[in-house]
């Protein structure tokens, strides 16, 4: 880590070109990952990032300045440079540097860099082996296994310095099915900011014959049908929809550039009266959550949208600035080589009264969606197209023949207003969000949700 | 060019465990510019450098990478890659390369490029945003407007004797705007790219990416059908970089292909010429070798419809017993290597895309589409299934923008049913470096209302 002494320097070296606001992001990580394919240990990696950014703010403009070279001449080299291109009026100088703590700890009970290698290629091959036995028609296995360890150290001209440690860990196993004449793939992928204890809840084993699971009952199925229909989405990883159809829309940078429908609807109905959503750093062990955000803000609860109507937007600090008002923490980013942007943390939708069993009774002739795959969507409307891994026609309220190849095709805002029943069976689910060429661990969930009608695009033909 | 020993470091991971080892040293100096409303948004600049270690021990290969170039790290990063390869699986097909090539020459660093300041990089941003909005008074906003460049030297170093170093340069600019008429909004999105500032194209791109806007609005779903579909090269290149997937020997021995098994038979119409080019100067994935040192080159993966090839590096060719084509990549320091392609592209024919549209009586134009790079296609089965908007067309004609519909089938049949190419190939570089001409496929499920 840095001296206080020279973090002084650093930050008063990068205000002499006359900004408002200076900040040095510290980050030290390792990362190891192990990955399995064809029952071989191909992929076994260490990483090391070390390095320093420097982000200056005048006015609304940033600049930013990074370097893993960690001499003092070299960052203080940062700093000019990162202070060059921002020209202030001057006058701002560096506070009384603060040590705080953050004040929430995500626990981590065993830490993977403790852990022998050995013993984490062990889960690998468990999970392999689970995932082929499972049946004969399993025909290829990937399984990858991931720990990262992020400390980071954040202090700013304001006077705040604050340090956190993350430590994450993650399984993930696909897997391919084939009866000869065509192919199906299925996948799991459970991760938590946790240590190793994460095997404790996700036994490798289950991990691999939940993936083949999927894979071999999408070869039975069907092509989906086309149309508009009611949908029933399955808690967890489901919540990937309202992520990124709804989710993108209440980052703050898009609401101020008028990019996202619901820039200036605070206090409207947007949604149905049945959802309330938050975004939630605070969750403990969540795979979005952290102690401090990558500015130095505390783990914050955010409500989004509270009973169909929009309660507020996701902030960082150069958005909450150019509103005058604070932050709510979200401002995150990638690495020291990123600046940080206003992105999700735990995103999700509230449980609500349905059970499970309730909502897919409610549906006479529907599709289920089980689990989503990737997605897109377009950020500015909220349109998107999310593939569905595994799908289900329903029938007379009940799940019955699996269909493959279906998409869902709609626009977020307009999805939210058909949401007639939510369930109580609120879950969350890992997944890295992407968003300007960065990509951070974001939770999404939901429990399950009946939406009236969404267009089901699928591969089957008429007529045939 | 690398400020590091690399030839200390060969030998201390051979004392350190090592049978054999690869040093890749990656150095780079980039620049990122934001804009918005004519005021600097964001500036970023950095220079960064690291080192990615690869190390062979009794034919298992382990891996590590660190941007710590202070000894004690560098001690600990190759102890940690020799320690991964001890977990591996013993595989006699991992090599280091073993031949000794001839690198061809290579035009892709243009040294005048060092003298360009910030202030003309600046303004290209604010030529593109004005001219955007310049163009139509339905250009709502312009959303991002973003300037990069960056310039990299790669050295590459192993215990066979091999040390090569390259130095490759690139600027591009993007946008994407929103065009809005009666309540509706659409977003339209360009790209100019190239080695120094004076080959971008602001005021075009800013006037193509408000077209690609404009001519969304006012779009209807259509009835569900099957109808002809041509492809933009935008849309087109999207599908070389999905098809490229499934063509690399990687994912062909893995079993995750729809190519395997199908070396020489007819997978596409024989119009068709699908082909990787390491060597071709004006793409962006252009250098003299690889990610482990083997020479790029040109490779026909299908000629005439004719499935030639895959794409190899060094470990897939030992396995398939033939030679690698010089298709071994990785992101940067921080990768291992696999394979992947290069410059990737669909070979143009002759038509122009207008004479394409004018023999259609009823079929859809895609400009956009959504969910294809992210999982709408599947590598393996083939099966697609996207979200597209663009026009329809009716007696030759452009009727009107179509929205909220998807096009779906199986990745054989789309190559097996390309009827017509055209004769204005262009790459796409937001998605790697992939390129098409304008096509037309005969036959595709169009799902709408």
């Amino acid at each position: 880590m840095l001296s206080e002494k020279n973090i002084n320097k650093i930050l008063a070296t990068a205000l002499e070109g006359g900004a408002d606001f200076a900040e040095i992001f510290f980050e030290d990580t390792k990362r190891n990952s192990i990955s399995l394919e064809n029952s071989k240990l191909e992929r076994v990696k260490t990483g090391y990032d070390l390095g320093v950014g420097v982000r200056v703010i005048t006015g609304d403009q940033v600049s930013y300045a990074y370097t893993d070279d960690l001499s003092i001449d070299s960052l203080l080299e940062t700093a000019r440079v990162a202070g060059s291109a921002s020209q202030g009026e001057g006058g701002v100088t560096v506070a009384n540097l603060m040590k705080q703590k953050p004040q929430l700890i995500h626990p981590v009970n065993i830490k993977p860099t403790t852990v022998d290698k050995k013993r984490k290629a062990k889960l690998v091959e468990a999970a392999n082996g689970a995932a082929r036995d499972y049946d004969e028609n399993i025909r290829q296995v990937m399984v990858s296994y991931s720990d990262k360890n992020q400390r980071i150290m954040v202090a700013n001209s304001e006077g705040l310095m604050i340090e956190d440690e993350r430590t994450y860990t993650r399984m993930r196993v696909h897997a391919i099915a084939s009866d000869g004449t065509q192919m199906q793939t299925g996948s799991e992928n459970p991760g938590r900011q946790m240590g190793f204890e994460l095997f404790d809840e996700y036994p490798p084993e289950k991990i691999g014959e939940e993936a083949a699971r999927q894979a071999v009952t999408m070869l039975e199925a069907d092509p989906a049908p086309s149309g508009k229909m009611p949908v029933v989405i399955n808690n967890g990883f489901g919540g990937v929809l309202f992520h990124e159809a709804c989710g993108h829309g209440l980052e703050a940078d898009a609401v101020q550039k008028g990019a996202s429908v619901f820039a200036d609807k605070v206090g409207e109905q947007v949604a149905s009266k049945l959802v309330t959503a938050v975004d939630d750093a605070t969750v403990r062990n969540g795979w979005g959550s952290f102690g401090v955000d990558s500015e130095g803000n505390q783990a914050q609860r955010t409500v989004l949208i509270k009973d169909g109507v929009l309660q507020d937007y996701m902030y960082d600090k150069k958005s909450a600035r150019k509103e005058g008002r604070q932050s709510t923490g979200n401002g995150r980013r990638n690495s020291y080589r990123s600046l940080p942007i206003p992105r999700m943390t735990n995103t999700f939708i509230e449980k609500g009264q349905s059970t499970p069993d309730e909502i897919v009774g409610a549906v006479d002739d529907g599709f289920y969606a089980k689990k989503l795959s990737g997605g897109q969507v377009e950020p500015t409307t909220g349109e998107f197209v999310f593939n569905v891994s595994e799908g289900y026609m329903i029938k007379n309220g009940s799940i019955a023949r699996p269909v493959r190849g279906a998409t869902l095709v709609g626009r977020g805002i307009d999805v939210l207003k058909k949401v007639s029943m939510v369930g109580n069976d609120l879950e969350l689910a890992p997944g890295m969000c992407g968003k300007q060429g960065q990509s951070v661990p974001a939770g999404v969930g939901q429990p399950t949700l009946l939406i009236d009608e969404i267009t089901v695009g699928g591969t089957e033909r008429k007529g045939e | 060019m690398s400020d590091l020993d690399l030839n200390k470091w060969l030998s201390r991971a051979e004392e350190l465990g090592a049978d054999d080892v690869e040093l890749y040293y990656q150095y780079s100096e980039s620049n990122s510019i934001k804009v918005y409303q004519q005021e600097v948004d964001s500036l970023e600049s950095a220079t960064a450098k690291g080192l990615g270690v690869r190390v062979f021990v009794d034919q298992k290969m382990g891996f590590a990478y660190t941007s710590d170039f202070r000894d004690e790290a560098l001690e600990e990063v190759i102890k940690e890659a020799v320690a991964n390869a001890e977990v591996a699986t013993a595989d006699e097909n991992r090599t280091l390369p073993q031949e000794s090539y001839d690198y061809p020459e290579l035009n892709i660093y243009n040294p005048d490029f060092e003298s360009r300041n910030i202030e003309e990089k600046i303004d290209i941003a604010y030529q593109m945003e004005e001219e955007a909005l310049d163009y139509d008074d339905k250009i709502k906003s312009v959303v991002n407007v973003n300037y990069g460049d960056s310039i990299y030297n790669v050295t590459i170093a192993n215990s066979n004797g091999l040390e090569e170093s390259y130095q490759s340069n690139s600027c591009y600019a993007y946008l994407s705007v929103i065009a809005s008429e009666d309540g509706e909004d659409q977003t339209g999105f360009a790209v100019t790219y190239g080695r120094d500032l004076e080959e971008l194209t602001p005021e075009e791109t800013a006037q193509e990416a408000a077209q690609n806007a404009i001519k969304l609005l006012g779009g209807a779903a259509v009835e569900s059908q099957s109808a002809p579909v041509v492809f933009t090269p935008e849309i087109g290149s999207m599908f070389m970089y999905v098809l490229s997937q499934s063509l690399t020997a990687e994912a062909v021995q893995k079993g995750r292909s729809l190519f395997a098994g199908k070396l020489n038979e007819q997978v596409a119409a024989e119009n068709v010429n699908i082909i990787d080019d390491g060597t071709l100067e004006e793409g962006l994935a252009t250098a003299p070798f690889d990610s482990e040192g083997v020479a790029c080159q040109e490779t026909e993966v299908i000629k005439d419809g004719k499935l030639k090839g895959y794409l190899y590096d060094t470990y897939t060719a030992n396995k398939d017993e033939t030679k690698s084509t010089g298709n071994a990549s990785r992101g940067g320091y921080r990768g291992i290597p696999g394979v992947s392609s290069t410059n990737f592209y669909l070979d143009a024919g002759e038509k122009d895309k207008e004479e394409i549209i004018a023999d259609i009586e009823n079929g859809f134009y895609v400009q956009k589409v959504s969910g294809l790079v992210t999982g709408g296609a599947n590598p393996i089965s083939g099966e697609f299934s996207v979200g597209a908007s663009g026009q329809w067309i009716e007696d030759g004609e452009i009727k009107g923008a179509v929205r909220e519909i998807t096009i779906a089938g199986n990745l054989i049949d789309f190559l097996q049913n390309i009827v017509e190419l055209g004769n204005d190939l262009e790459f796409n570089p937001a998605i790697g470096s992939f390129a098409s001409p304008t096509f037309k496929v005969e036959d595709l499920a169009i799902s709408g209302k």
